[in-house]
Formats: C-alpha cells, structure tokens, sequence
C-alpha cells in the first residue's frame, strides 16, 4: 500500500498542498480529484521524486520511500500531465531508452516494446519521430512506457487526455486490469464519468487540502447527489456556471 | 494602431532578433550572440591594427611590396563582414523564408500570402542592414577619419564603404538566394533533410574564412600573379578588388574582380527576388501538404564489450541520437571544429611558392590541435540541455546516474570525436611519414585523446543535454586566455614529446607506462556521491519567510 501521510508543500511560503493523507491499496483504483490549481500535480510531482515536500512522508509498504528513493522509483509507473518527450526520437527508441534506464535487457526491452505499440494502434508509427506524433499518440507512448517494467504503483496523471474514443475505452479496460492483477492505481482526471466509471475509491482536493476520501456510493450517498458531478460541485464549491456562461455569451454580443 | 503589415514586419523582425536567455532554454541562443559577440570585438580591434598599419602604407610612395602588403590588408575587413554576415543567414536558416511554423500560426488569419511574404522581406532587409551596420560601423568611421585631409579621401571612403558593406550584403544575399533556389527546385521534404548539412558545413566554411585570413592575405599576390582559380570562388577577394576599382589601381586583375563583386551582388538579389517571388505560393502549399514518411532510423549497434549495463547503453544511446539529430548541437560542434580547424591550419600548414603546403612538424600538432577542440566541444555542447521539459524520464529514474554517466559519455566522446580524427587524419599522415611514425603518432594520439577526456570530463556530474543551469558564470576573457593556453600547451607539448620519443624507445616506454596507469586510476576513480544534478536550487525565488 502506498501512504501519503501529512504532506506538505509550499511555495514561498504558501501551501500548495496542505497536510494531505490517503492512501492508494493494491487491487484498487483510487481517484484524485479537484479543480485546476487545487495541488493535484504537485501531489503527484512529490510522489514521483520530482519535488521535495516540505513536510510529511510517503510509506510504500511501510518504508518511508525517501530511505530508498531509487527503489521505489523502480516499482512505479507515472503517466506525466504533459507528453513532454524527446521529439527526435521515434516512438520505439523512446521505449528502449526508457526500459534501458530502468536497468531491463535489451532483448526484453525489444519484445515488449514491440508488443506494447502493437496493442496500442501504434506499430505503424513506430519508426516515426515523436514530434510528429498527435498527442493521443504521444499519451499510448507514455502508457507504454509507464508498464514497461511491470510496477506495482501506476500514477496516471490526465492520461486519457487526447486519447481518442476507442483507445479511451481501451484506457479504461487497462486500469481495470491493472487493478484487478494487484497494482495500486493513482489515477487523476477530470473526466468526472471516467472516474465514476473505474474508481473504487475518490480523494477530492481542493484549495490544497482533502475535502473527500471515501467510496464513489460512500460520496453519493454522504452528499445526497445522484452522481459524482453533483458531488464533486458540492465539495469545491464551484460558482453558478450557468450565469456565467451567459456572461461570456454577452461580453461579445454587447 | 498598426497596420496588419506593419505587425507582420516587427513579428518576422523579432524571430531574427528573439532571446529566450532568461529561460533555461535560452543559453545555447545567448552562446551563439557570445560568439557574434567575439567575431564583432575581434573585427573591431583585428581591424584597428590594420587600418593603422594600411593608413601607414597609404602615404606617400610605396614599392611594390609595400602595394601588395596594402591590398593584403584591405582583404581584411571585407573578409570579416562576409563571414559574419554569411554565417548569421546561416544560422538563421529557418527563419529567413516564410517556415512551417509561419504559415500554420498565421494561415488562418485573413492575410494575403504576398503581404506575409512582403512583411518577411522587409524584416529581412532591416536584418541585413542592422547586422552589416553592426560590423562595418566602427572599423569605418575609423578608416573615414583616417583619412581626414587626403586628396584622394571621398574616392578611398567610398572604396572602403562598398567593400565592406557590400560583402556583409553579398554574404547574406548569397546565402538567401541560395536558399531561393532549392526552395524552387526540391521538395519540401529534400529541403528539410539537406539544410541541416547545408547549414552546417555552409557555417564551418564562415568560420575558417574568418579565422583563415593570414593564410589568404599571404597567398593573395602570388595567386594574382599566377591568376589562380581560387580568387574566382573566394567572395572577400572581390570585395578588397573595390579598392582596386574605386582608386584606379594598376592591377587589372583585381579591377575586374571588383567588377565582379557589384555584379554578383546584383544577381545575388535578382536570384533571391526571382526565386522567392515564384516559389513562396509552391512553397507554402507544400510545406502544408509535405508529411514525414515513416522509414526505419539507421541503428548503429555497439558491442556489449564497450557497454555493458542496460543503464549505460540507454544513456550513451541518448546521447549519440541527440548529437545525431539535434541541428543546435550539431552546429555548436561544427563552430568549434571549424575554429580547430583554421587554428590547425596556422600550426600545420605553411605558404610554399604562392602555395599552401604540409609543413612534416607542424603536421604533427595538427591532429592534436583538432583533438582538443572536439573534444573540449563535446564537454561545452552536453551542457546545453536537449528538451528540458522531457528531463522528467531520467529523474524519475535515477539510478546511480553520475558513475554511468561518467562512463557512457567518455567513451561517446572518445567514439565520436577520436575514432573520425583518425580516419581523416591517418592518409594525410602516410603520405607525410613513413608507417612506423604513423602508427607511433596514432598511439600517442590515442593515449593523449583518452588523458585529455579525463581532464576535461574530471567534474562532469551530468547527464549529458539533460542539465537546466548553464556554466554562465564563468568570465569570456578567462574563458579565451584558457583556450589560448589549452591549446597551445596540449599541443605543442604532446608534439614535442612525440618528437623526443621518435627513434628513443625507453622514453616511449616510460611515457606510455606512466599515462597508462594514471587513465587506469582515473578510470577506476568513483565520482562523487551525491548524484547527477539536473537543475540549479529550487525554488528559483525563495521567499524569506518573515510572516
């Protein structure tokens, strides 16, 4: 299981993320939600290693993962926000470059790739460098190259952004796999029917502090919405989109 | 408000003129304005000398040495505003003609295609004329006031104007129209796969006319007198010819390669104007239209008994693609080498009977000279960093990196800068020595290549292109005067323990024992623990905290 237990980060000196606490189990999907700006990503950058927190700790079976950073790197998969990739690279070289610097033979590194693209509609673009790759494409890359060394922690972070409608679904089939073959899931989206749809547990974020962590029935049940939507307008307090939405439609007719 | 013309003209002008140096990514661009920076500074006082000395010569009755040392002299500052405005079209390659970029941010707004390519124009016209002003300005206004008082002074200032600004105009025309034409005549997936080598090899030949100069005011009389081919495809030549022109000088050859400087300049233009006007419509549809196809990268293998961890290979393969496949660093390697090269000619090579030769003791330092430039520019090209954003994958991947990277990247260096040195290096040396000296010169070439690695790689705790901070702090001025020394001690020091070693067996024992074992320590010496670093302190901006 991985905890997150009183985490803290700030940015000259105000809180991004502020004393945040779940945890993400083995067999499940979690989902973290919360409005652009509420701490997400940086929750995420924290996990990976890619920011160091100004407080609180992170337990990967136990073990605080800052004692053995490059270990528990090695057991974690993360699908980034952005496709930020090496744009002279094909789609194949990226995979052998990641599989190499996550210390895997070059054989296998091969075979996998290679079965990796083919499922993901990919083989054809194999040999094509990454800057002309659509940013669906680029996402698939990314999937693949977060499995290539078979985790046990998966962070997705908005990986279905851009995916098309087929590779979405195949997306949504993946985690359900994953989960169902032990791996924790941390998957983060705002595609509100997706989580629904997959998740077995929600932690909702907002303004840098958990404002729900439970089941998706525990939340609807709790908030008395009939779906997560509701639910999730209710806990960050959204403004009355309707009206503004004709706001807008006004600036420009005025 | 500004007309959709006037934005147009100061959006082209600003993609000349753009400077990311206060983002991260930003310092190769400020590196390549530090070398524009150079080039200008050492004109400036390269061309101070020589108009005291020109000014000297000019008065009063000259032999014909003194005349011959005087039109040398005059090849300087033409020489300089060509190469300088040759190799900045160069540089700016993508942007001179409307690129891809351009037509698919601006294709959707109404705006007629020949005011986008007008507006491009334009831009480029001011360019030419800030960039020609930039060089030409100060050297000129000190010859103009040189010539204070003299009879002839209108005729000579006019000489001196044409030549120099006309060469910075005919080397960014040329360059232009150049690229007018294979816009013209290829595809728009041709052009995109032979500009890089163009550019390349287009900006080395900048640099080595640049920094070759002593060699051709050397060569200039004997090649007058013998009407040598080479004046005819040497451009600065046309342009000192102006003087020669402008101030009804005796020798007629030079007269007309002045003549010749006017009218390639007008048929430069004619070529650029003809070329882009017809092929700007054709160019724009099939830039749109072009798309890469998919073919199979060429993948060199490299044997497990060089590399041996998946780590290792992963990096050393990284590392060798971007040098591959990144234009930027192939042009920051090809600058230095290019400057190696014109330095090398100074130690290799001398002026025979008006005709470049072999010199047998210079030719030993050449390769030496060329060695520590490539290898001292692979240590200054892995800190610009590839694409910074995608450096996420090795963070989160880290695993000892700073003892891998170490190994990966001395033997990247050694494979991509020792092994073509020795292909291109080893006929000339046949045909200088016999083979027992070449095969000595090539070990000791090798042992001295791998020693100088060491040293300059000692600090190296990166990952190579991966780094965000830039080493910005270190002084220009100790930067050269390191150089200066650098190269001159390594050398002229391995040379001359070449030539004590050749014929003395014990002292070649004793050397290659001795530098043996210190690569063997340093190779076995563990790098620091406290891992690879990707970027400086973070956060950027630290607050003090006082509420």
């Amino acid at each position: 299981m991985l905890e997150i237990r009183h985490l803290t980060k700030r940015f000259r000196g105000a809180p991004v993320v502020d004393d945040v606490s779940f945890a993400v189990r083995p067999g499940e999907i979690t989902g973290y939600l919360g409005p652009n700006g509420s701490g997400k990503s940086t929750t995420v950058k924290i996990l990976t290693g890619l920011l160091h927190a100004s407080s609180g700790h992170i337990f990967y079976r136990g073990q605080n993962v800052y004692d053995d950073a490059i270990g528990f790197r090695q057991r974690l998969g993360y699908v980034p926000e952005e496709p930020n990739l090496y744009g002279y690279l094909t789609g194949l070289e990226y995979l052998q470059l990641a599989g190499g610097l996550r210390g895997l033979g070059q054989a296998r590194v091969n075979e996998r790739a290679g079965q990796l693209l083919e499922l993901l509609y990919l083989h054809d673009a194999r040999w094509l460098p990454l800057s002309n790759y659509s940013k669906g494409m680029k996402q698939r890359v990314l999937i693949a190259a977060a499995l290539l060394h078979d985790p046990d922690v998966l962070i997705f972070d908005e990986a279905q952004s851009g995916l098309d409608i087929t590779n979405s679904l195949l997306f949504r089939h993946l985690l359900r796999e994953l989960a169902a073959r032990g791996k924790a899931v941390l998957y983060i989206s705002h595609v509100l029917e997706q989580v629904e749809k997959v998740c077995d547990h929600i932690v909702v974020i907002h303004k840098g502090k958990i404002v729900a962590d439970d089941s998706v029935s525990g939340l609807r049940t709790l908030m008395q919405r009939p779906n997560l939507e509701g639910v999730f307008m209710q806990l960050v307090q959204q403004d009355d989109l309707e009206s503004r939405a004709r706001a807008i439609a006004s600036v420009i007719t005025a | 408000m500004k007309s959709a013309f006037q934005l147009l003209v100061r959006l082209f002008r600003n993609r000349f003129l753009e400077n990311d140096s206060v983002s991260p990514g930003g310092g190769f661009q400020t590196n390549i304005y530090h070398v524009l920076g150079i080039l200008i500074t050492v004109g400036l006082i390269a061309g101070y000398s020589v108009l005291l000395t020109s000014a000297d010569l000019s008065r009063g009755a000259r032999s014909i040495q003194g005349d011959w040392m005087l039109r040398s002299l005059r090849l300087f500052l033409p020489d300089f505003s060509f190469g300088v405005a040759g190799f900045t079209a160069l540089f700016y390659w993508d942007a001179l003609f409307p690129d891809r970029r351009d037509f698919l941010i601006l294709a959707p707004f109404p705006i007629p295609l020949r005011q986008l390519v007008a507006a491009k124009f334009t831009a480029l016209l001011a360019f030419v004329a800030l960039l020609a002003g930039a060089v030409n300005v100060t050297p000129d206004s000190i010859v103009l006031l040189s010539l204070f008082g003299r009879g002839d002074s209108l005729r000579l200032a006019a000489a001196q104007i044409a030549a120099t600004f006309g060469a910075s105009a005919f080397g960014f025309l040329a360059v232009a129209a150049g690229q007018g034409i294979l816009i013209s005549l290829t595809s728009a997936s041709v052009f995109r796969r032979i500009s890089p080598c163009i550019q390349m090899f287009g900006m080395s030949a900048m640099v080595v006319s640049i920094l070759g100069f002593p060699f051709f005011a050397g060569l200039l009389r004997p090649a007058v007198e013998q009407k040598q081919f080479w004046l005819y495809l040497f451009p600065p030549v046309w342009f000192s010819g102006l003087f020669e022109l402008f101030l009804g000088g005796q020798n007629q050859l030079l007269a007309s390669l002045g003549m010749l400087a006017i009218k390639m300049t007008g048929l430069a233009l004619i070529i650029m104007l003809f070329t882009w006007g017809f092929g700007f419509r054709r160019h724009f549809r099939r830039t749109l239209e072009s798309e890469d196809a998919a073919h199979r990268p060429r993948n060199w293998r490299v044997p497990n008994w060089l590399i041996q961890s998946p780590q290792e290979r992963a990096l050393f393969g990284f590392a060798a693609k971007t040098l591959a496949r990144s234009q930027r660093h192939q042009f920051f390697i090809a600058t230095y080498f290019s400057a190696g090269l014109a330095i090398a000619l100074f130690f290799g090579a001398a002026i025979r009977d008006g005709r470049i030769a072999l010199s047998s003791s210079g030719a030993r330092s050449v390769a030496f000279v060329l060695g520590f430039f490539a290898i001292s520019g692979f240590r200054a090209v892995f800190q610009f960093p590839a694409e910074l954003a995608s450096n996420w994958l090795f963070r989160m991947t880290e695993a000892r990196w700073t003892e891998v990277s170490r190994s990966a990247t001395r033997k990247l260096v050694l494979a991509v800068s020792l092994v073509p040195l020795l292909m291109l290096s080893l006929p000339l040396e046949l045909a200088v020595w016999d083979w027992p000296a070449v095969v000595e010169h090539l070990a000791v070439q090798v042992v001295a290549a791998a020693l100088l690695v060491e040293l300059l790689f000692w600090s190296f705790d990166k990952v190579p292109f991966t780094c965000s901070y830039f080493p910005g702090t270190t002084s220009l001025a100790v930067l050269t005067v390191l150089y200066i020394y650098g190269v001159t001690g390594y050398s002229f020091h391995m040379a001359d323990l070449e030539s004590v070693m050749e014929g003395n067996w014990p002292i070649a024992v004793l050397f290659f024992t001795v530098t043996g074992a210190a690569l063997i320590v340093s190779w076995r010496r563990h790098p620091r623990a406290d891992g690879v670093r990707f970027d400086g302190s973070e956060p950027v901006i630290q607050s003090l905290e006082l509420n």
